[in-house]
């Protein structure tokens, strides 16, 4: 798995956003990853400790004062944010920041125009996220007369709809809810099988450990740990030095005895699978 | 539970929600198939002086409409079709002009920004004042009671622009409680924090309690666990309609089922309930730590 093809390398990117009312406030410090093909990663850290930045930094949107961020072969500093835009997408934390269409369907439409697609490709492209995020019956209505739980999922679509390689979410749970969450979840898998990636930012640490692979850590601009879940949610000191909580499951995980559950254990469907055959063992005896 | 026709010392509670129905009009009125439901749907409960009442639901369940009906803005300004009545004492929300509602009931919104004019910390607290013509010392009384009893008085002469999301919610509770309204009403106000912000809003929600102990809190939340570990009461709401209102241990209990239909729930209560199913156990965790030492009794050890 390490071998996967890389699809957006960070190497050493620092930035500073430039305040004409304070001080200049690092926002990232020295930071290097490589994004490979077919992973889920977490981003997580405080609110200010860079995530958005470095998620900024992803797809041109920003670009680093020092080191370098390569999308594919491209340096994203020798080319612009609109020609990165099919390999990387974005999605705000705030929905209504890429609404302005008046039906759904166009808003799911709109990004299509710009690929090279004929024009029913483009259709079945569009039917087949309307039908991924279960908005099929609602395509002819007006995204701003729903909610915000289905204004989300509005733009989730739209970003499906252009499948860049990889799809970049910050907190793309707000608002929704329990199997509206979990068939999210369903989509972003089905979409990584087929070989792209998922940077998921959010501060739903229960939801990071039963879906992500992989998470990175950001504390004051500084990446703090890269890794899998299971090791992140057992070091509490740095958990607590950046404000982070242990999900529910790693920490019933940690409290009980390694004869019973692997104390690595974060997701609710490993844990789940483990008690069970920790049951079955001792009926057997 | 629900009831308090049987309280003797208090004949009317100060929140009475009674039989609402409320419908939004159509967003296009040339849409040939408008939307008909009702955003909330036969719903009664009452809410005493006091009491902290959570309110969980689903995606699109009425949670934000309820605040709006609370303080009048529906149907006063959404328009749309009501049948039923939200009574706040002696005042019907609906009938009342939203400016003398807006004295007894307060309204955080979710995006601290909404709450907002862009001004400093205090000229935001003093501005609701203003415009309920409360006289200038008073004001400044009022905006130095409000700002200490949030935590907010270091942040007195900052901009609201330059606060962390936590910050600029503490101050829309310190603008709102400065109006003195018995109902503090909170519509999602953690959506958008971290757990630290999320932490200095509950906070900041105990120290309204401790302070004003009279004042009335509904709030609303996409994330149970806030709710569950500090309301009185939870109400949960799916499609407009009330299936469940209890004290929050009632909520365990019923939680299985709520998850059901698509509410969230604490991790820990979504644990036990998937090994329940799965391992055919019988296990109901109050917390991690009891989810922990009830396995350990589970195993014998």
């Amino acid at each position: 798995m390490s071998q996967a093809e890389s699809l957006v390398v960070v190497d050493g990117v620092s930035f500073s956003y430039d305040r004409q009312d304070g001080p200049i406030q690092t926002a990232l410090d020295d930071v290097s990853l490589t994004i490979r093909r077919g992973e889920l990663i977490g981003l997580v850290g405080q609110n200010g400790s860079g995530k958005s930045t470095l998620a900024r930094h992803l797809n041109g949107l920003l670009l680093p004062d020092a080191g370098r961020v390569l999308v594919g072969d491209v340096d994203t500093r020798e080319t612009e944010p609109g020609r990165l835009a099919g390999t990387v997408g974005y999605v705000f934390q705030n929905p209504d920041h890429a609404l302005f269409l008046p039906t759904v369907r166009e808003e799911i439409a709109y990004g299509l125009q710009f690929q090279a697609l004929d024009e029913s490709e483009a259709a079945a492209r569009a039917s087949t996220a309307l039908a991924a995020f279960g908005l099929t019956q609602v395509a002819d209505k007006h995204p701003a007369s729903f909610g915000r739980g289905t204004r989300r999922l509005i733009v989730l679509a739209a970003a499906y709809a252009m499948a860049p390689a990889l799809l970049v979410l910050d907190e793309p749970t707000g608002g929704l809810d329990y199997r509206l969450t979990s068939r999210l979840v369903e989509t972003l898998r089905a979409y990584i099988a087929a070989g792209n990636s998922v940077v998921l930012i959010s501060h739903d640490m229960q939801l990071v450990a039963n879906t992500c692979d992989r998470v990175l850590a950001l504390s004051d601009g500084r990446l703090i740990a890269d890794g899998p879940p299971g090791r992140l949610f057992r070091d509490r000191d740095m958990l607590a030095s950046t404000g982070l909580n242990v999900p529910d499951v790693a920490r019933i995980a940690q409290a009980l005895p390694e004869t019973l559950v692997d104390p690595d254990t974060v997701a609710i469907d490993d844990f789940v699978e483990q008690f069970q055959r920790t049951v079955m063992k001792r009926e057997l005896r | 539970m629900e009831s308090t026709t049987n309280r003797h010392d208090a004949a009317v509670s100060l929140v009475r929600i009674e039989q609402l129905h409320y419908r939004y009009p159509p967003f296009d009125p040339n849409d040939p198939n408008p939307d008909q439901r009702w955003a909330l749907e036969d719903l009664s409960l009452e809410v005493e002086a006091g009491e902290f009442l959570g309110v969980l639901g689903t995606t699109g369940s009425g949670k934000s409409t309820l605040c709006l009906a609370l303080n009048g803005l529906a149907p006063q300004q959404t328009s749309g079709t009501i049948r039923g009545d939200v009574w706040i004492g002696e005042l019907n929300t609906k009938r009342t002009p939203v400016i003398d509602v807006a004295r007894r009931v307060g309204l955080v919104f979710q995006e601290p920004e909404s709450n907002f004019l862009g001004l400093t910390v205090e000229d935001e607290v003093a501005f609701g004042l203003e415009n309920l013509a409360v006289e200038i010392g008073e004001i400044e009384e009022r905006v130095d009671w409000a700002l200490k009893l949030t935590g907010a008085e270091t942040l007195r002469s900052r901009s609201v622009a330059r606060l962390s999301g936590g910050q600029k919610q503490r101050v829309a509770i310190a603008a709102t409680v400065a109006m003195l309204p018995a109902v503090l009403v909170l519509d999602d106000p953690t959506a958008e924090l971290d757990p630290a912000g999320t932490a200095e809003v509950l906070e900041v929600v105990q120290a309204v309690r401790t302070r004003r102990p009279e004042t009335a809190v509904i709030m609303t939340s996409g994330d149970p666990a806030p709710i569950v570990a500090g309301a009185d009461r939870m109400l949960v709401l799916d499609g407009g309609r009330r299936v469940f209102l209890g004290t929050p241990s009632e909520y365990i209990d019923a939680a299985p089922e709520l998850l059901e239909r698509g509410v969230a729930a604490p991790p820990f209560i979504e644990l036990a309930s998937r090994l329940n199913q799965a391992a055919d156990t019988q296990f109901r965790f109050d917390d991690p730590d009891d989810a922990a030492q009830q396995m350990r009794r589970f195993f014998s050890i």
